[in-house]
């Protein structure tokens, strides 16, 4: 009995021993990683994945290459990612909300969000402030509500786009109050925040990077704020839970994915791997000065709940709305 | 007495041995990069854009601004040699600069260039240094009612442009204007004549038009009828340089050049290629002789590329003061900021003036160094020339192929290349001109864009346009414009008829 | 190259062609109105003022029409066809075997060629191309069918 106890207990050490390798064989990188940002060098997403490259180099032990592969809102790198060979070799870093609003938006998206492309992780999430321009006299969201009841069509809103996030933001805030607001697309959420601050529109919604430094200028007017808490900058600007609004959480949220069918043990591994490089004091002041928080998914599988639920919520509001053609 | 002071400090910064090596190097490297037709400066800056991380934000600033100014120099000598523009802007200097080489006064025209692009940038960032935030705040104050009526007058530029037949020429606008219209149209977010292909959503790149319509058409025209490029002749140093009469013709033309150049480049979003455009109308407009441009009048090309370097310069205005960039490599250079920790805006000078002010001494430095670097270029790129065209038509296919791949790493945008290259020998065959045609695709989304938010903020009312002070300038001198062109047509007719009788 | 109708006849009616796929493509685009502008606005406008110069220069032509320039059709076809190859091939294959092919197919464009000189301006390059934009700007470029 115990001889045989024995033998059974070395047998399975020898299989240990033996699978070791195996499964550290199947989560090593066998060459150079890309990662491709689906959007033009200097933008949120591309400094992020340049911030991270480097780390994920040394964490893996092989170049992590960082690739603009611009356009079509951020659907032709998508696309790319999605069709590459699924090794796990091929990243994407990129605004989430874009990929999921874009099979609702766009005429024809090659790729799906679901089946082609498997998450990794969160990266960061960037919170909205909602501001007006200088010359309006509303000094709150309620008052600026008031008026636009009294006025509509009056307030004229700058979005950076058709389907961009901030566009839906603001179209649920519309709906929710049955306001009447003059939407303008702009090219690009810089040229929006040109727009406000040339008092040619009157209102946005737009990330901290580009709003912050007006609103502390006094060339544009915060009202409000999204995310978990108010922002250290602006302690008197509440926030949309406080006023319960709809929306409360919007903003840029980014990640990164995989192709789809990639290995379980690579898209651990690389889950691990960002989830500590993301969690170091470093990488989160980095991300700070963006304006952002570190968001690291705890698993793949959080992240694919979350997608799910987001993409359940946006493709309805979409329809409901009318955003789509 | 600020401006002293700030200038102090400015050199101070600069002429640390760091930061004039990273100028150097920026600038050496943009010079290349300009040269070889269709490597954006853009695709260039972001590929450097890694090696400036372990380096100051200043000294980073310093090299990739070197590589953008850097890159305007170079850009016209493909356009000049070879007929070949890297970019819509240098597209301007090609009809003037390729007949000058083909007259063998191809070094006068690289010389030439050189110097206006010298003037033009050295000028404006004296412009840049004494007067930033204000001219930023005329930037901000321009809104779409403004940036409409400016493409306007544009447009009345692009059929100054034409030389052959003005219906033909307009017709070529026309074909622009459309080509413009290809992608998703900003207000709606529609996607226009994509035929469902993706490449197709953010536009036909420009670098594709360009160098289908200008460089591919004009290899296929030449392929089996050269020797070489341009016909053989001998290269002496003295047939490199400008005669006191050319010296003489383009002063002014620079001069005004540097203006245009300078007043377009604040604006956010309107691009090098505009003012380009503008100055070389505005030369043919106001000459005595325009039936010289077309056929190697050296104002053509002395104004334009000033313009075209002094605008590139001036993007620097909303960029640095307001933390509005005008285009990618302006988000870029934002984007180098944010990298080392400073977030561009309105404080930027104010949090940190020596950033600002290392900067604007690094350009004076930088500039000093392209003039002289270039000069002794010019003797090389024309025995370019030399090169029999058998072995060179292949190699400037290869360029372009590769040069326009590196703007997306797109090989969409190479067939897209092979397509206008058949279109531009279409036009070829019809008479229709590719300058305006280009000039249109430019004009056009701008036009449609901010004429459709100036009709949705204002309800449809026109007269907005002409309440506007800017605006109603620029209205007042389209038609202006357009009343002269009418005049001198019909004179012209007239003296014509006269002669026949 | 000899054609009965002249020059601008056949440019005005090139407008006119592109002014109906303009036209007809424009009608699946919503016009709307001044103040509230649609995608279908725009198209409408140009494929319109384009028809009208079609027209005009259709009517004048007899006056106004020049002599066709010759075009060397051979040229036309193997570059395009050079072009086309090289980005078909360049990502599946990599750069220098597209540029070898690019090369060889632009020269066919004339008569009487060497194989061996064309090889050699082939090869040369691919040199220039892997110096250029591989090593001196890094951009990830595919070099061989192999590699990454």
């Amino acid at each position: 009995m115990i001889s045989s106890a024995r033998t059974l207990t070395g047998i399975a050490l020898a299989v240990m021993a033996l699978s070791v390798p195996v499964v550290a064989m199947a989560q090593e990188f066998q060459g150079p990683v890309r990662l491709v940002v689906p959007f033009a060098p200097g933008g949120t997403s591309d400094i992020l994945a340049r911030h991270i490259a480097p780390e994920l180099s040394d964490a893996i032990g092989q170049p992590v290459i960082v690739e603009n592969k611009a356009g079509a809102g951020g659907n032709i790198g998508a696309d790319f990612v999605a069709k590459a060979q699924p090794n796990g070799h091929t990243l994407l870093l990129s605004d989430l909300t874009s990929l999921l609003t874009a099979p609702s938006i766009m005429d024809s998206v090659a790729y799906d969000i679901e089946n082609d492309l498997s998450p990794v992780t969160m990266v960061s999430y960037s919170p909205y402030v909602l501001a007006i321009a200088k010359g309006l006299p509303h000094s709150s969201f309620d008052e600026l509500v008031e008026y636009s009841l009294n006025n509509p069509g009056a307030i004229s809103v700058a979005t950076s786009g058709i389907g961009s996030n901030n566009h839906i933001t603001t179209e649920r805030l519309a709906q929710h109050f049955d306001i009447d607001w003059n939407i303008i697309a702009y090219r690009g959420g810089s040229d929006a925040t040109r727009a406000v601050v040339s008092e040619e529109s009157d209102m946005l919604l737009n990330g901290t990077t580009a709003t912050l430094p007006f609103a502390l200028n006094e060339q544009i007017t915060p009202l409000a704020v999204t995310g978990e808490s108010r922002l250290e900058e602006l302690p008197e600007i509440p926030t949309f839970r406080e006023m319960e609004l709809p929306g409360e959480l919007d903003g840029t949220y980014q990640g990164i994915l995989v192709t789809a069918g990639s290995p379980d043990a690579i898209v651990e591994r690389l889950n691990r791997e960002l989830v500590t490089i993301l969690s170091t004091p470093d990488m989160q002041e980095k991300i700070a000065q963006q304006g952002g928080q570190a968001t690291p998914s705890e698993s793949p599988e959080d992240l694919r709940v979350w997608l799910v639920e987001q993409k359940e919520e946006l493709s309805i509001f979409i329809e409901e709305a009318g955003i789509a053609q | 007495m600020e401006l002293l002071d700030n200038l102090a400090l400015g050199i101070s910064v600069a002429f640390t041995l760091e930061n004039l090596l990273y100028c150097a190097l920026g600038v050496t490297i943009g010079m290349f990069i300009g040269v070889i037709p269709g490597v954006g400066h853009l695709a260039a800056i972001s590929m450097l854009l890694p090696l400036t991380f372990y380096v100051p934000a200043t000294t980073a600033l310093v090299m990739l601004a070197g590589i953008y100014y850097g890159a305007q120099y170079g850009g016209s000598t493909a356009a000049i040699l070879l007929n070949l523009p890297g970019t819509p802007s240098s597209a301007v200097v090609c009809l003037d600069g390729y007949p000058m080489a083909k007259q063998g006064r191809a070094g006068v025209a690289l010389f030439m260039t050189t110097v206006a692009s010298f003037v033009g940038s050295f000028i404006t960032v004296l412009v840049l240094a004494a007067f930033a935030p204000p001219l930023a705040n005329f930037a901000v104050a321009f809104n779409s009612a403004d940036y409409f009526s400016m493409m306007l007058l544009g447009l009345v530029a692009a059929a100054i442009l034409v030389q052959g037949s003005p219906v033909k020429g307009i017709a070529a606008v026309l074909f622009g204007l459309i080509f413009g219209m290809v992608g998703t149209d900003v207000s709606t977010g529609v996607q226009r004549y994509a035929f469902g292909l993706t490449f197709l959503y953010d536009g036909i790149n420009i670098v594709a038009i360009a160098m289908g319509i200008f460089g591919v058409t004009e290899v296929i025209a030449n392929v089996g009828k050269v020797s070489s490029a341009v016909t053989a002749q001998k290269i002496t140093f003295r047939s490199l340089l400008p005669t006191r009469k050319d010296i003489k013709e383009s002063i002014f033309p620079m001069l005004r050049g540097t203006g245009i150049g300078t007043g377009v480049g604040i604006l956010p979003g309107t691009g090098t290629s505009i003012a380009s455009f503008l100055a070389y109308a505005v030369e043919k407009k106001i000459s005595k002789t325009p039936s010289k441009f077309g056929k190697g009048a050296i104002e053509g090309i002395a104004a334009p590329e000033s313009a075209n370097n002094a605008s590139a310069q001036s993007a620097f205005i909303p960029t640095l003061t307001l933390g509005i960039p005008g285009d990618a490599v302006m988000a870029l250079m934002l984007g180098a900021l944010l990298i080392h920790g400073i977030t561009p805006g309105p404080n930027v000078i104010s949090d940190n003036p020596d950033l600002f002010w290392g900067l604007v001494v690094s350009f004076l430095i930088g500039n000093v160094l392209l003039l002289v670097l270039n000069i002794p270029m010019v003797g090389l790129w024309v025995r370019l020339l030399k090169v029999p065209y058998p072995i060179l038509y292949p190699s400037i296919i290869l360029f372009i192929a590769v040069g326009v791949y590196s703007i997306n790493y797109s090989s969409m945008d190479i067939m897209m290349v092979a397509f206008f290259g058949v279109v531009g020998v279409m036009l070829l065959l019809l008479g229709f001109e590719p300058a305006p045609l280009l000039l249109g695709y430019i004009l056009g989304p701008m036009i449609e864009e901010n004429f459709r938010r100036t009709m949705l903020l204002n309800r449809g009312d026109m007269m907005v346009f002409l309440e506007r002070p800017v605006s109603a300038t620029f209205v007042a001198m389209t038609l202006m414009l357009l009343l002269w062109t009418a005049y001198s047509m019909i004179k012209s007719a007239k003296h014509k008829s006269i002669e026949q009788a | 190259m000899r054609l009965h109708a002249n020059r601008d006849f056949l440019a005005g009616i090139a407008c006119l062609l592109m002014s109906s796929l303009v036209l007809w493509k424009s009608q699946e685009y919503a016009f709307g109105s001044l103040q509230r502008m649609g995608p279908g606005f725009m198209p409408t406008m140009l494929g319109i003022m384009l028809a009208i110069c079609g027209v005009i220069i259709m009517l004048f032509s007899k006056k106004t029409a020049g002599t066709f320039p010759r075009i060397n059709v051979r040229a036309l076809f193997f570059i395009t066809i050079g072009i086309l190859t090289f980005s078909l091939l360049m990502d599946r294959l990599g750069v220098f075997v597209a540029t070898i092919l690019l090369v060889f197919i632009c020269r066919l464009s004339e008569s009487g060629n060497k194989f061996l000189s064309t090889l050699m301006l082939s090869l040369a390059l691919c040199a220039l191309v892997y110096l250029i934009f591989s090593l001196g700007l890094s951009m990830p470029l595919r070099l061989f069918p192999w590699s990454f």
